[in-house]
């Protein structure tokens, strides 16, 4: 178990909610804070009435989204002509500026699934992502439905799940972790199937064209090698003759 | 890259993510049985199952007895900054391991389960709840 969580629980039970909004709020700009745990760990103590279960969820709510926020206005302050022009410079290039400029169209096409899924099933990516998002000029409104979204989810799974398991939260944050883990290779096998799909539709493609160019080479040849044997023919003929 | 090339890195891919999701998919099965031990040992009141992250009022909670039978086990003051601190806390300001704390505690629980055991449920009666006059 994460060493902190002792701590920042006797700090979250000594304070209390503005703890638990600080916490958050600090994890959701890209503090690495074990806070799926902590809320796992208050859903349990709200068992006890130690918390109510519907202050809990506002406040990871409000905290998450106030915090993703910062991320995304920081990221929003950085200059994206001097990242590009930092592209531009062959010793700083890890991505080619075609790569990067390829990258930002996709980001505002699938940027919503991106915010949302980053939320709840890879947490660890939101603080990038919103960074992300601010750089790219995401739309703010967009930019908060789907966080709020994907924060809500974040937030009633595991605060219902420590209410309902109660001491036994840490396994359930290992299940947690796990699933995730599992949920995201999933997507990415999902992703190569497409992608396999595709690749093997424009080989078959390929091979169409190859074939057919083969063919098409062929019958000129067959056509020309008949009009040369024609002219040798009528030649011939004309010796015969 | 040509497009047989790239046939072959996704297909390798593909494999390095079956891989990966068999073993996931294991892990979270095991962490899944895990718990419902952990859950199954709870009801059973294992001792064992406490944790530095716990406070005095919430291993009362679900070990079923009164919290000032954990107060007065530690010599303790019942007030409501000992009663939000955790384990691992309490260890701190008492200048002793987290360890001795636990097994403290454990030993107070043991003896309140032994002079106070848990009443088993009472068999039904036949008659659902009815009183029966003789």
């Amino acid at each position: 178990m994460n060493a902190l969580i002792p701590f920042l629980l006797s700090w979250f039970q000594s304070y209390s909610y503005p703890a638990l909004w600080l916490c958050i709020f600090i994890a959701a700009i890209g503090a690495p804070l074990p806070i799926s745990l902590i809320l796992l760990a208050s859903g349990a103590f709200a068992a006890l009435g130690d918390f109510q279960l519907v202050y809990l969820f506002i406040t990871a709510v409000t905290a998450s989204a106030c915090g993703d926020s910062c991320g995304y206005y920081l990221g929003r302050k950085l200059n994206v002509g001097a990242i590009q022009q930092l592209m531009q410079k062959k010793r700083f290039r890890l991505i080619s500026p075609q790569a990067f400029e390829r990258s930002q169209k996709y980001f505002q096409r699938h940027g919503a699934w991106a915010i949302f899924l980053s939320r709840c099933i890879v947490p660890a990516l939101g603080g990038a992502i919103n960074l992300l998002a601010g750089i790219e000029h995401y739309p703010f409104k967009r930019f908060l439905i789907y966080d709020l979204a994907g924060e809500t989810i974040s937030a009633i799974l595991p605060l219902t799940l420590g209410y309902t398991f109660g001491a036994s939260w840490e396994g359930i944050g290992d299940v947690m972790n796990r699933a995730s883990l599992l949920i995201f290779t999933l997507l990415i096998g999902i992703y190569l199937v497409r992608l396999l799909i595709k690749t093997v539709q424009h080989l078959k493609k390929a091979k169409k064209e190859e074939q057919s160019t083969q063919r098409h080479i062929g019958t000129r040849y067959v056509s020309e090698a008949k009009n040369s044997n024609k002219l040798t023919f009528t030649s011939q003929k004309g010796e015969f003759k | 890259m040509s497009l047989r090339i790239r046939f072959i890195l996704i297909v390798l891919s593909l494999f390095v993510v079956f891989a990966i999701l068999f073993f996931t998919a294991h892990a979270t099965l095991q962490a899944i049985q895990n718990i419902h031990d952990h859950q199954y040992q709870l009801k059973q009141n294992d001792v064992q199952l406490i944790q530095p992250w716990m406070t005095l009022p919430y291993i009362a909670h679900i070990y079923h007895i009164p919290v000032n039978i954990l107060y007065a086990s530690l010599r303790l003051p019942d007030n409501r900054i000992t009663g939000h601190s955790t384990l691992q806390i309490l260890a701190r300001k008492r200048k002793e391991s987290i360890h001795q704390l636990i097994t403290c505690i454990q030993q107070s629980i043991i003896l309140y389960r032994n002079t106070h055991p848990i009443q088993p449920y009472p068999s039904p009666t036949i008659g659902r709840g009815e009183i029966f006059y003789y």
